[in-house]
């Protein structure tokens, strides 16, 4: 996997067809799809996304957004992981190898190369782990990665990713809420215990956190990284119409204090944020 | 070779080089689609409605799907009349297509102001008049809901232009043509129809609506029955061009409205769906006109009503071949 930077300005997104090369389940619910697709292997970067059409017809009627887990430039190659959660997902796991799925992307803001010698901090909620294995890839070499990884329960943390995070050279940690494997209860319990003991060693700084994952996880997660003083970056999830700017149906509430408007538009202006340029609801 | 045939439309004053228009609020203000949606190519572009001045929009989740559609609740976001005339407007007129500005208030007044500010824009074609929002001075109910308030709208708005004059109809009435009717008598060039249709979802995990706003507008092929209808209702009411919008995927789609009374259509939630849809929708309208050996596109328009027998297909005409789209390529 070769990940590059992310040039500054709008991403220049195509609507391209990608031919389906492999679809393997990779956990009870979930599943690596493999595409023959140039452009999103050359262009994509970690964190952003694709707005992938998951049928033919007119029902079910949007695309549905899925993060780039992994691209080959060379091999012209790009995988998405996703979990059957409903109709289309339930549609794109029916995909077979020959097969071609209409994608659009790449698209988003996604994460930044973290400054040099800082280690990196991954804190993955379930199927949000998908975006941060790119991070990982991309830019692990020299320094520490430390991935902490949660989910409910053991069946659902994928091996496929463990290798991934492991191969990148990360120190991997697990969480399961129903504690079937790994640290029971919720994965912010790890970064705040990593936070501990870099605090405990008379360290400060030094990391910088990149998360994605449900809502109340990643607001947890911000709070603890704000308190350690570590730069923190969400990657947020919200419902699609567009994917590309244009709707304003994928509002996020910004944090008050910013200038610029009440809300941010995921597909457009994230969906990788600095955690202090958003806010919370519910 | 049949020659190509024609298909310029006037629209209220405006000269349209096709009938396919790209629908308010639906490709933003054109930065972010112009160029994959071919968007140089089409008859005119609607801009995304503006208020007087910019408004947050509504608290998330501003969209949900829907069987065959979707339902959104964006709830007006939009940069303000201001915003809209240095940093939007510019952009959409070098797209090239006529650009219409589509207006939106919670008074008349608004509409007043926002008339007056467009004016004399550079680079603005005209005006759609978007009536689907709560009128403040009557309870919030929406000003294209009764006759009275849409006329008195209409009225300020032609009074205060030179501009053709577009107003888009709301479907959430009992009856359409009294609407229509009332629009016409206070100036309006030409009537768009249909806007969404008031709709709502319940989240049953989460024991609420779905969208943060609680209602929302239904759009999509899920409401193309009940565009067409109120369509097909006006056009036999009224002698008025018509833009023909609502759930429009493909051409197929595009000259249903057409043949129930539209001059020309608009492509709204496709283009999320596929970006390409409006072009597209184009390049199948032109197919049609082709295989049936028409000269233009206007010789459909309203080719479906009792009265327009005889611009049928003769009985036992056989449909001509080469109607669906050539295979589809590799889109980038
Ligand atoms: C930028 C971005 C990247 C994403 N990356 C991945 C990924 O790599 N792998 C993956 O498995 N999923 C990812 N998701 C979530 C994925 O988009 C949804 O799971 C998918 O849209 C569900 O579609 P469906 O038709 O199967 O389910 P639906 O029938 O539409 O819904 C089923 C359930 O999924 C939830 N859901 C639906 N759409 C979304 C959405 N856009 N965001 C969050 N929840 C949603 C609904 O609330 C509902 O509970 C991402 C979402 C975003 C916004
Ligand atoms: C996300 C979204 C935003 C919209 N915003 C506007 C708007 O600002 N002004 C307006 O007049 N209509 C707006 N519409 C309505 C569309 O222009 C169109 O009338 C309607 O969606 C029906 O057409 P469709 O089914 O092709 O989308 C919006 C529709 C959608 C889906
Ligand atoms: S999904 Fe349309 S603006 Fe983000």
């Amino acid at each position: 996997m070769q990940w590059g930077e992310q040039a500054p300005g709008r991403p220049l997104w195509r609507q391209v067809l990608g031919r389906v090369l492999e679809q393997r389940q990779v956990g009870p619910n979930s599943y690596l799809l493999g595409l023959q697709q140039p452009w999103l292997a050359e262009a994509g970067r970690p964190g952003q996304f694709v707005h992938v059409r998951c049928g033919q017809g007119r029902d079910p009627l949007l695309r549905r957004p899925l993060s780039l887990f992994g691209v080959d430039p060379g091999e012209g190659r790009v995988e998405l992981l996703y979990q059957v959660v409903g109709r289309g997902t339930a549609l794109l796991s029916g995909l077979r190898p020959g097969m071609d799925v209409d994608l659009m992307g790449p698209l988003g803001r996604g994460f930044p190369r973290p400054p040099d010698g800082e280690g990196l901090c991954l804190v993955a909620g379930g199927l949000g782990v998908a975006p941060l294995v790119p991070a990982a890839q991309a830019w692990g070499a020299g320094r520490r990665v430390l991935a902490l990884v949660g989910a409910d329960t053991a069946a659902e943390l994928l091996p496929e990713v463990q290798r991934r995070l492991v191969e990148a050279g990360a120190e991997v940690q697990l969480a399961t809420m129903d504690g079937s494997r790994g640290t029971p209860g919720p994965v912010t319990d790890l970064l705040e215990g990593a936070i501990a003991r870099e605090a405990d060693a008379g360290r400060t700084g030094g990391w910088v956190v990149f998360a994605c994952g449900p809502s109340a996880m990643l607001r947890r997660t911000a709070a603890l990284a704000q308190s350690a003083g570590w730069p923190c970056y969400l990657c947020l999830e919200a419902r699609m119409g567009c994917g590309v700017g244009a709707c304003a149906g994928c509002a996020w509430p910004a944090a008050p204090d910013r200038p610029g408007g009440r809300f941010v538009r995921v597909c457009r202006d994230g969906p990788v944020f600095l955690a202090q340029e958003v806010g919370w609801w519910e | 070779m049949t020659p190509s045939p024609r298909l310029d439309v006037e629209v209220g004053g405006i000269r349209l080089k096709n009938p396919v228009i790209l629908a308010a609020g639906t490709f933003g203000y054109g930065a972010e689609y112009a160029a994959p949606a071919g968007a140089a190519r089409l008859g005119a572009v609607v801009a995304k409605s503006i208020t007087p001045f910019p408004r947050p929009g509504n608290p998330p989740p501003r969209v949900a799907e829907m069987p065959a559609g979707m339902l959104n609740s964006v709830g007006l976001e939009n940069p303000g009349l201001e915003g809209f005339l240095r940093d939007e407007l510019p952009r959409l007129a070098r797209l090239g297509p006529p650009v219409l500005a589509s207006i939106a208030g919670e008074t008349v007044r608004d509409y007043l102001y926002l008339a007056r500010g467009l004016d004399a824009a550079p680079g603005l074609a005209g005006m759609e008049v978007n009536v689907s929002c709560p009128n403040l001075a009557r309870g919030r109910i929406p000003f294209g809901s009764q006759p009275r308030p849409l006329f008195r709208v209409v009225e300020a708005v032609r009074s205060a232009t030179r501009l053709p004059v577009w107003v888009k109809l709301s479907p959430n009435v009992t009856s359409i043509v009294p609407l229509a009717r009332a629009a016409k008598e206070a100036g309006a060039d030409a009537l768009c129809l249909i806007n969404t249709l008031t709709g709502l979802a319940i989240d049953i995990e989460r024991r609420r609506p779905a969208l943060g706003a609680v209602f929302g507008g239904l759009s999509g092929p899920a409401i193309k029955p009940v565009a067409l209808r109120m369509v097909w209702e006006v056009a036999e009411a009224l002698d008025l061009p018509l833009v023909g919008m609502g759930g429009i995927m493909d051409a197929r789609d595009a000259l249903e409205f057409v043949m129930a009374g539209a001059t020309a259509v608009a492509v709204g939630t496709a283009t999320f769906v596929n970006p390409r849809a409006a072009v597209e929708v184009l390049d199948g309208i032109v197919r049609y006109l082709k295989a049936w050996g028409l000269e233009s596109v206007s010789e459909l328009v309203g080719a479906a009503h009792p009265g327009a027998a005889d611009r049928r297909p003769r009985r036992g005409a056989r449909e001509p071949r080469g109607l669906e789209p050539a295979e589809e390529g590799d889109g980038g």
